[in-house]
């Protein structure tokens, strides 16, 4: 196995190097090992400094093999900013994150973006929960963002969707930060941003907020029939 | 079976534009087996009696009726739900599959969800509703079971699935109901309680119980907090989201171990503040029910405002429904009265 080659492939370098990979072809996976150069060490090129301590993460496909990555590193160390690492307490490398972002952004249900990226359903309902609260996603916006793949899902547009502001526009944040306030009487909408509230004043960088911006805007479109003389507020404010 | 004698419930069900009718478990049956899809609530004694069906039911013998509250052991409520032609959809979810509740509702429609009191389901769902893949998009209702208070020590809540008509203590069901396009539905609650003018409370930590609190931005203990200011522990903790208030009621203030408990979970990061007091139960409901001619699909409220607003034999108006361990109007909520329009 050229590990070089793969430490191009992952972005993988100095002083971090991939020590081992294991390939298990029944179960179509790969487990990428990475570690620190062992300084001094005349024996194998691929020795790596014994931390006993490592955190594994589950990592963006590589070709057909379900990909982990399995990081040494010392006590109290700070884990590399990288794509090929994650948060201490998060499931998922940065990549894969990142990619996970972009597909709720895109309105793909943790269903669908499980079944696509072939994710322990678990695992990504705590991830969510971790943007959610705050507490995963600091990392994410350092990251180089990995290309992210066309939906396979084709959401039908309508008159609606087009007319409604787009995410980018000013309101979304507005609304979100509390700037702007609605007269609102449907239930789910006041509920909704509330809890869109405090998640978009916790988030750390800008993927996760947009994020909110894009769930608060879902709102709209699905329920145009009960939210009608909100998105009336929302159109006047920004005309 | 005639035909005649089934209609006619029916027949009364929708004249009367009231969420379903309490009656006998032969009514039920007949209902049950026209097919139409009906949510059912009673004693479990009268649920066992109930042939399989599209039905979904839970255990309960607490209702608000024609004659006003009361607690029955042999009559049932039926629900029955204003669907568009098709069947329904009815599922159960356990403690992991209930994040996808709100995934399998219709575009157009709602979902009506009743779980089992004190169960992991129960508590993975007051936990964590508010974050579940697709809420506040589609309207979500429904209720906690519960049990006669005189059996709480020796009887589970339990919901039933009425397709194989099986009993569970560990899973929730759900029916989900899609309507015709030219309607759409709608998820109202009448909260009696407001927010006091007493201090602000923080808390430090989401979950179902407290020990230290912030209360004006002082951390102090919550029993000690209630103990001195003499607060009413049957009024709840109100939130206010974005101008609909939400109420946390108090289970239990253990003053040796200084403990909070609560029937719904706080959230870190809210303002709560303890509810101020209320007129008589019934006449502050009767105040606030929708007195247009819309439908209601849906109603309940819940045991405490039962048992603290003494209900029993007073009326609710056509607010019908079964009276439960917790509501849910998308989220739980506590001492709340939720009902469902479609129009």
């Amino acid at each position: 196995m050229n590990h070089e080659s793969i430490e191009q492939l992952m972005g993988i370098s100095s002083p971090w190097l991939i020590h081992d990979i294991r390939i298990n072809k029944s179960h179509q996976r790969v487990e990428v090992c990475i570690g620190q150069a062992r300084s001094g060490w005349f024996g194998s090129r691929r020795a790596i400094q014994n931390f006993g301590r490592y955190k594994v993460w589950r990592h963006t496909s590589l070709g057909v093999l379900k990909c982990t990555v399995r990081i040494d590193y010392p006590e109290n160390g700070v884990l590399p900013n990288v794509p090929w690492c994650g948060d201490a307490c998060a499931p998922f490398t940065n990549a894969m994150g990142q990619q996970v972002i972009a597909m709720l952004t895109e309105g793909m249900s943790l269903g669908t973006i499980a079944r696509l990226l072939e994710l322990d359903a678990d695992m990504l309902w705590q991830f969510k929960h971790g943007l959610d609260t705050g507490k995963m996603g600091s990392n994410l916006d350092r990251t180089a963002s990995p290309k992210v793949p066309e939906p396979k899902v084709v959401v039908a547009s309508n008159d609606l969707e087009e007319s409604l502001p787009a995410a980018e526009t000013a309101i979304w944040r507005e609304l979100l930060s509390g700037e702007r306030e609605l007269e609102m009487r449907n239930l789910g909408l006041r509920l909704l941003l509330m809890r869109l509230r405090q998640q978009y004043a916790m988030a750390h960088d800008e993927e996760v907020r947009m994020l909110k911006v894009q769930q608060l805007r879902r709102y709209f479109e699905k329920n145009q029939g009960t939210a009608g003389r909100e998105i009336e507020q929302i159109m006047e404010a920004v005309q | 079976m005639s035909l005649e004698t089934v209609e006619r419930p029916l027949t009364k069900i929708l004249a009367g534009k009231v969420p379903g009718h309490l009656m006998s478990v032969e009514e039920a049956a007949r209902i049950i087996q026209t097919g139409r899809g009906v949510s059912i609530a009673g004693d479990e004694s009268a649920l066992r009696k109930l042939p399989t069906g599209l039905w979904i039911g839970g255990t309960i013998p607490y209702f608000m009726g024609d004659d006003g509250g009361l607690c029955s052991r042999d009559k049932v409520f039926v629900n029955e739900l204003p669907a568009a032609s098709g069947a329904p959809g009815l599922c159960t979810y356990d403690v992991t599959s209930i994040e996808e509740v709100c995934n399998d509702a219709p575009d157009n429609g709602f979902s009506v969800l009743i779980v089992p009191a004190f169960s992991r389901v129960h508590e993975r769902f007051a936990q964590d509703a508010p974050e579940f893949d697709g809420m506040y998009l589609q309207p979500l209702v429904g209720w906690v079971a519960g049990v006669h208070l005189d059996d709480l020590a020796t009887v589970k809540p339990k919901v039933i699935f009425g397709p194989t008509g099986e009993f569970h203590d560990n899973l929730a069901v759900a029916m989900h109901v899609a309507i015709d396009d030219d309607k759409s539905a709608g998820i109202e609650i009448i909260n009696l309680f407001r927010p006091g003018a007493g201090p602000v409370i923080r808390f430090p930590e989401s979950g179902f119980s407290a020990k230290d609190v912030e209360i004006d931005g002082i951390r102090t203990n919550l029993v000690e907090y209630l103990r001195s200011s003499r607060s009413d522990t049957r009024l709840p903790l109100v939130a206010d989201y974005c101008g609909a208030y939400i109420n946390v009621s108090f289970q239990s203030v253990d003053e040796i171990t200084g403990e909070v408990k609560f029937y719904a979970p706080v959230y870190s990061g809210l303002e709560y503040r303890l509810a101020s007091s209320i007129p008589p139960y019934a006449e502050a409901f009767s105040q606030q029910v929708p007195h247009d001619n819309g439908e209601i699909a849906f109603c309940c409220n819940c045991i405490l405002n039962y048992m603290y607003g003494e209900l029993e034999g007073k009326k609710t108006d056509r607010m019908h429904g079964p009276i439960t361990f917790g509501e849910i109007a998308y989220q739980l909520v506590n001492q709340t009265m939720v009902y469902l329009r479609v129009s």
